[in-house]
């Protein structure tokens, strides 16, 4: 056991954190009344600061602030409603950007560009397959759904990140 | 929403770091629309209160810069302490016996109003870390994120901030008698 009394280092350690104190600090704090005094002025402090009420602002902050937002009304599409946490990624938005105006053109020609190929080239596609064994194209199915998996799996993993920053509390 | 949500943190960031009451209006305005501006490089590396937070806090500590404040380092109560919590241990005052120094002594209500002066007393960003750690219970990690100071020099600030207000408040138990 320690002979000489804890500092106050070792003193908020202990009051803040008790399970990770030393077994000679713990020994001595069971023996020495005024180290078990000392800790317990700053357990009466610690516990006094998390009563205090906390601040409120005195004006209606939310009101003020988007009332100085520009564009505050445009920026919102109608037929939607302002979602909580998506008035954030809605806002930043540069304006003219709006949510489906490159979406459409993008899926068009995703959806065109590989259609026109496989219509125009169907066949001689068809007849790379074709040379394949069977074992050899299960493999291939396999090999490109798992690696599609992981890829969705990834993707929702980013998202899942992404919604737990978003989490205020 | 969000500024609904952040709104607790922002407050207590800034009534602890800016004392002027006129001036708390247009900094908290202020940091919502720099977190508007900047919107686009949140990269979701941490949670969007503490990014928010930490806008609150560089936010602050511009203005008390501009204003010329006192901030930790500058010689205040971070510096000695230890000289002042060993006088108190050591017998300075043997007019003053640990046992009176008690919950039971010390009302609440006047504990409340010492604590809040000894607050008052400390500096704007000791001020600060007491309340994100032990009102906001944020984590050391969170503070450091926020703050930007490494997490050593977050658990030292903590430290001889909360030594400094045990320090005044049995410094005020002396000389009041509660």
């Amino acid at each position: 056991m320690r002979a000489d009394h804890l500092s106050d280092m070792e003193l908020q350690q202990w009051v803040l954190d008790p399970s990770n104190t030393g077994a000679d600090h713990r020994a001595h704090l069971g023996q020495c009344e005024e180290c078990m005094i000392r800790a317990g002025e700053y357990r009466l402090l610690i516990a006094q600061i998390k009563q205090e009420s906390a601040p409120v602002f005195d004006f209606d902050l939310a009101g003020t602030v988007l009332s100085q937002l520009p564009d505050y009304d445009n920026l919102v599409e109608p037929g939607y409603e302002r979602a909580p946490l998506a008035d954030a990624a809605r806002y930043h938005r540069p304006v003219g950007f709006r949510r489906g105006t490159l979406s459409w053109p993008i899926l068009l020609v995703i959806s065109i560009v590989p259609g026109g190929l496989l219509y125009l080239f169907g066949k001689e596609v068809w007849g790379i397959f074709s040379g394949f064994s069977g074992m050899m194209l299960w493999m291939l199915v396999t090999s490109a759904a798992l690696i599609l998996l992981f890829q969705g799996m990834e993707v929702y993993r980013k998202y899942q990140r992404k919604i737990d920053a978003l989490n205020l509390y | 929403m969000i500024v609904c949500q952040t709104e607790g943190l922002v407050a207590q960031i800034v009534f602890k770091m800016v004392s002027q009451t006129e001036d708390r209006k247009d900094i908290a305005q202020d940091v919502y629309l720099k977190a508007y501006q900047g919107l686009a490089r949140f990269r979701f590396s941490a949670k969007l209160s503490t990014w928010i937070g930490q806008i609150a806090y560089n936010t602050c500590l511009s203005y008390l810069e501009r204003k010329k404040l006192v901030l930790p380092g500058d010689g205040q109560e971070g510096e000695e302490p230890e000289e002042t919590s060993r006088a108190f241990s050591g017998g300075a005052f043997p007019g003053v016996s640990h046992d009176n120094v008690t919950e039971s002594t010390l009302y609440q209500r006047e504990l409340s109003a010492i604590l809040r002066t000894a607050l008052q007393e400390l500096s704007p960003i000791y001020r600060t870390l007491i309340t994100l750690y032990h009102q906001e219970e944020l984590s050391y990690e969170e503070i450091r994120q926020i703050t930007g100071l490494p997490e050593g020099t977050v658990k030292n600030y903590l430290f001889r901030a909360r030594r400094a207000l045990k320090d005044h408040l049995m410094d005020t138990y002396k000389k009041e008698g509660l």
